[in-house]
């Protein structure tokens, strides 16, 4: 048998795909480290309304992308559980659940740092903050044109996170409420449920996001689509 | 905007119509269009389709309500940025998609409208296997991709997804209701097989009130008014042309063109 060579294969398993991209986040987080938000000083506010600002400057995506990925998806079954994914943003109340929209939440977190509801409707009609303009029209454009899994998959980036650092996020937010309401912030159950929401729900999204992974990102070429797009996505974060 | 050149100044001059004309136009339109129900549809409420005619329908059709007003309907949700309306539309998306997807919020058990469009096939005495493999009419078929290719592309604006919408649940609520009628009665379809239409009908009534809200808020510029109204044209055109492959085979007796 000598002189004969076996090349490596080219397709991970579904653990050895999973775990190497959490490898890829791990080696991110050295040179960027992930930063539990809490906020210690009502002075905060300002800067926090300011980045608020920008993110409500050209309205909201979260249909944009979510709904490509829907419309994207050649697999009933995994199609229909992305819609469930499109209620639980889009909002539960629609269908007779408890949950508001996501970007209804997201303004309850906004007023509390000052903004109010006619500031934030005419960001939304506004334009875009420029880097945020191509930042999201990559983001668009991905989960538009990927195969379906990758666009799902590319999930992992964020609400992945947010299931590993669950249990920090909600500590936070936990001491947060308790300084809003010495603060005397309005609504603080409001204020904080956008943070809240993502710190929970994002752990049944990102199982979801796994699963979507493990089920169809089985060739070499959308493995290789799937890291390139898992650290696109931690660049994005990351202020590319 | 289909191959249309665009709409000038000439074109543009006039004031908009006030909303509830506007609404009242759309109607007129559609009556002006389509004056009576489609030759395949008057055939069944006359009493003049065979089981095989019936069956032949629910096959041609199964692609529509698969993916046509599936793909169609989401391709839409995704251009509305205006929240209210897009809720509605993830409502309707619900509805088409089966409720049972939001089984663990609502309690529902309903199917989705492709499901129990099957449901009514089996009914006809048609084997799911039957109707889910099926190759449509290619009538049938340009109909349906012409839907999901406006729909999702720059032919149909999110505003120009909402009046297809509007033709589409008018044409529904007509045409359908009367087939529900014609089949429980004239053609002796036992209720249980008939689910899809008690559930199309239930769902399309709760989605006119707001695609008509809708319509008349939004399409307040004569442009926005010219080109909804195209588009609500173009739907009533499309949910024909889903019906000219069978009425063909029906009225000349030879199987229309059908998709390789």
């Amino acid at each position: 048998m000598a002189g004969i060579t076996v090349a490596r294969p080219d397709v991970r398993s579904p653990d050895e795909l999973i775990a190497e991209l959490e490898a890829l986040r791990a080696a991110w987080r050295e040179t960027h480290p992930f930063r539990i938000r809490e906020i210690k000083s009502r002075d905060e506010f300002p800067r926090l309304a300011d980045a608020k600002r920008r993110r409500h400057a050209g309205g909201d995506d979260n249909h944009r992308f979510e709904g490509e990925r829907y419309l994207n998806c050649t697999e009933k079954a995994t199609r229909r559980m992305q819609l469930r994914k499109l209620v639980d943003e889009g909002g539960q109340t629609t269908v007779g659940g408890p949950q508001v929209s996501h970007p209804l939440l997201s303004r309850w977190e906004s007023y509390a740092y000052g903004l109010t509801p006619e500031e934030v409707t005419v960001l939304e009609k506004g334009d875009a903050d420029p880097a945020e303009l191509v930042r999201r029209g990559w983001w668009l454009s991905m989960n538009r044109s990927s195969h379906f899994a990758v666009a799902i998959g590319s999930g992992l980036v964020v609400e992945g996170e947010h299931k590993l650092r669950s249990a920090e996020l909600l500590a936070a937010i936990a001491e947060d409420e308790k300084r809003f309401r010495a603060w005397g912030v309005p609504n603080v159950e409001q204020a904080l449920e956008n943070r809240r929401e993502h710190a929970g729900v994002d752990v049944d999204h990102a199982d979801f996001n796994e699963d979507v992974v493990r089920q169809f990102v089985t060739t070499p070429e959308l493995q290789d689509e799937m890291r390139r797009v898992f650290i696109l996505r931690l660049q994005m974060f990351s202020g590319a | 905007m289909g191959a249309q050149p665009p709409f000038g100044p000439d074109d543009l001059k006039a004031p908009p119509l006030e909303s509830q004309a506007f609404i009242a136009f759309l109607h007129q339109e559609k009556a002006r269009r389509y004056p009576g129900p489609p030759p395949f549809y008057a055939a069944l409420y006359d009493g003049r389709l065979s089981r095989d005619d019936l069956r032949l329908w629910v096959k041609d059709q199964y692609g529509y309500w698969d993916h046509g007003v599936v793909y169609s309907t989401g391709a839409i949700f995704v251009k509305t940025n205006d929240e209210p309306t897009r809720t509605h539309i993830l409502r309707k998306l619900v509805d088409i998609e089966g409720e049972n997807v939001v089984q663990d919020l609502s309690g529902s058990t309903v199917p989705a409208w492709e499901e129990l469009w099957v449901r009514f096939g089996e009914g006809l005495g048609l084997a799911r296997e039957e109707i889910v493999a099926a190759r449509p009419f290619t009538r049938t078929h340009f109909a349906i991709t012409t839907l999901c290719t406006y729909a999702r592309y720059w032919d149909w604006t999110w505003l120009d997804g909402i009046a297809s919408f509007y033709a589409a649940d008018l044409h529904g609520q007509q045409y359908l209701g009367r087939a529900y009628a014609a089949l429980r009665d004239g053609y002796g379809v036992a209720d249980e097989h008939l689910e899809f239409f008690r559930v199309y009908l239930g769902d399309v009534a709760t989605h006119l009130p707001w695609e008509e809200e809708a319509l008349a808020y939004w399409c307040c510029t004569t442009e926005r008014q010219l080109t909804a109204a195209r588009a609500f044209r173009e739907r009533l055109d499309i949910e024909n042309q889903l019906l000219v492959g069978l009425e063909s085979t029906r009225a000349e007796g030879t199987l229309a063109l059908t998709v390789p």
